[in-house]
């Protein structure tokens, strides 16, 4: 597999096929990444987009002074903090209190995930970002703190905090890891 | 990063499963579209600026060659006026040479047409000490040691130098040789320009020209219509 950071230097030299398999290589965790963090779909969309254009602007002169990820989240982080900070993070699913539960459903991946992302949408947004990058980037935590713009302790703070949240929350639903499993025991 | 911590594995599994969003299929074309257009948009550029630069640089390249073939060419025009200068001296000095060389020539056409004709009425030319039993080249070789005097004109001076210098000029202009012939040529050359003086109304050097031809060659037969023309 051609590396990112070849991709991006020879859509730079003019091969727009490079850009191609870039794009679709990592449009999905970048959508996610917005998607999960701005409260509006269509804003996320644009700075799904704007954060894109960056990335084709600055090809041209574009340098392989850092892995790909780290710069094009870098881009995507300051889009986000220039526009959104103080939002809200994305209510995921404004229904899924409402959900009525049903036991046949519990192992369904659709609740599941419609449950992590509620739980997901309340955490705050700086532990929301380093999980979703922990998530959806092949990222380290030392690359994270370079994109985000914190330090590698304060990375792992907001991690290990955002991961006993979404337990916890998750817990609510009956969803436990004791047996590394994903599990519902509805406990209303 | 799924391992970043491992005790969390099944928020990771729970989490891949959950991620399933992608962006809708209009965005990805628009911003591929943006991507691909970017491509043409920065060769178009990097075409405009080679094409800038290039006309740039031949301008300048031609405003270089012409400047520096303008100072050439001026160089030139004073490098030949310069140069012109001692071809000109030259060729005044070999004028002179052969103004001198002509002359004898000319005394020498003068004697042998005397001496081939009996009757030959010299009284004018008695200026000319030649003498007259003696071959052309003998002549020429004994012309060449001592110069040939003039003792006394019987023509105004003035005159007399016009004259010569017109026959000298003409001996310039002919092929310069011993033989009587090429000056019985040179008097037919005379002649032409005598016609062609009264031709252009010019009656005064025209006349001039044919007391030369007659001072000159007195047995040359000029046309009757030509000395009517003169009277």
């Amino acid at each position: 597999m051609i590396a990112d950071e070849s991709l991006m230097l020879s859509y730079g030299k003019g091969d727009a096929g490079s850009f191609d398999v870039l794009y679709h290589r990592h449009k999905g965790a970048l959508y996610r990444y917005f998607v999960r963090q701005v409260s509006n779909q269509d804003l996320a969309h644009d700075l799904y987009q704007e954060c894109w254009s960056k990335i084709i602007k600055a090809s041209a002169t574009y340098m392989q002074q850092s892995k790909w990820t780290t710069w094009a989240y870098r881009i995507a982080h300051n889009l986000v903090i220039d526009h959104y900070r103080g939002l809200k993070p994305v209510e995921a699913e404004q229904d899924i209190e409402t959900h009525s539960y049903d036991p046949g459903l519990a192992h369904d991946q659709d609740i599941l995930a419609k449950q992590l992302k509620h739980c997901m949408g309340n955490l705050p947004a700086v532990q929301l970002e380093v999980f979703i990058l922990s998530q959806e980037t092949d990222l380290t935590l030392k690359m994270i703190s370079d994109v985000v713009g914190a330090s590698h302790e304060a990375i792992k703070t907001r991690l290990r905090y955002a991961k006993t949240a979404l337990q916890d929350c998750l817990s609510i639903f009956g969803i436990h890891s004791s047996n590394n499993t994903a599990s519902s025991e509805f406990r209303p | 990063m799924k391992d970043h911590d491992t005790d969390n594995d099944f928020l990771d599994d729970l989490y891949s499963n959950s991620a399933k969003e992608v962006p809708p299929i209009e965005l990805d074309q628009t911003i591929l579209k943006q991507a691909h257009d970017n491509v043409h948009k920065r060769s178009f550029v990097w075409r405009s600026q080679w094409q800038q630069l290039f006309s740039v640089a031949a301008v300048m390249v031609l405003s270089v060659y012409f400047v520096f073939d303008v100072g050439d060419q001026s160089l030139n025009v004073e490098d030949f006026s310069h140069a012109e200068e001692p071809a000109l001296l030259m060729k005044e000095q070999r004028l002179k040479a052969e103004s001198s060389k002509a002359k004898k020539v000319m005394n020498t056409a003068i004697y042998e047409s005397n001496s081939s004709s009996d009757d030959l009425n010299i009284s004018g030319k008695e200026a000319f000490l030649i003498p007259k039993n003696s071959s052309s080249e003998v002549f020429s070789n004994e012309i060449k040691e001592q110069p040939v005097e003039i003792n006394s004109y019987k023509f105004e001076e003035k005159r007399e130098i016009k004259r010569e210098i017109k026959s000298v000029r003409r001996a310039l202009s002919a092929p310069v040789s011993d033989d009587a012939e090429s000056l019985v040529a040179t008097a037919d050359e005379m002649l032409e320009e005598m016609e062609r003086l009264i031709t252009e109304g010019k009656l005064v050097e025209a006349k001039e020209i044919y007391e030369e031809l007659s001072d000159t060659y007195p047995k040359y037969q000029v046309p009757i219509r030509i000395v009517e023309a003169l009277k």
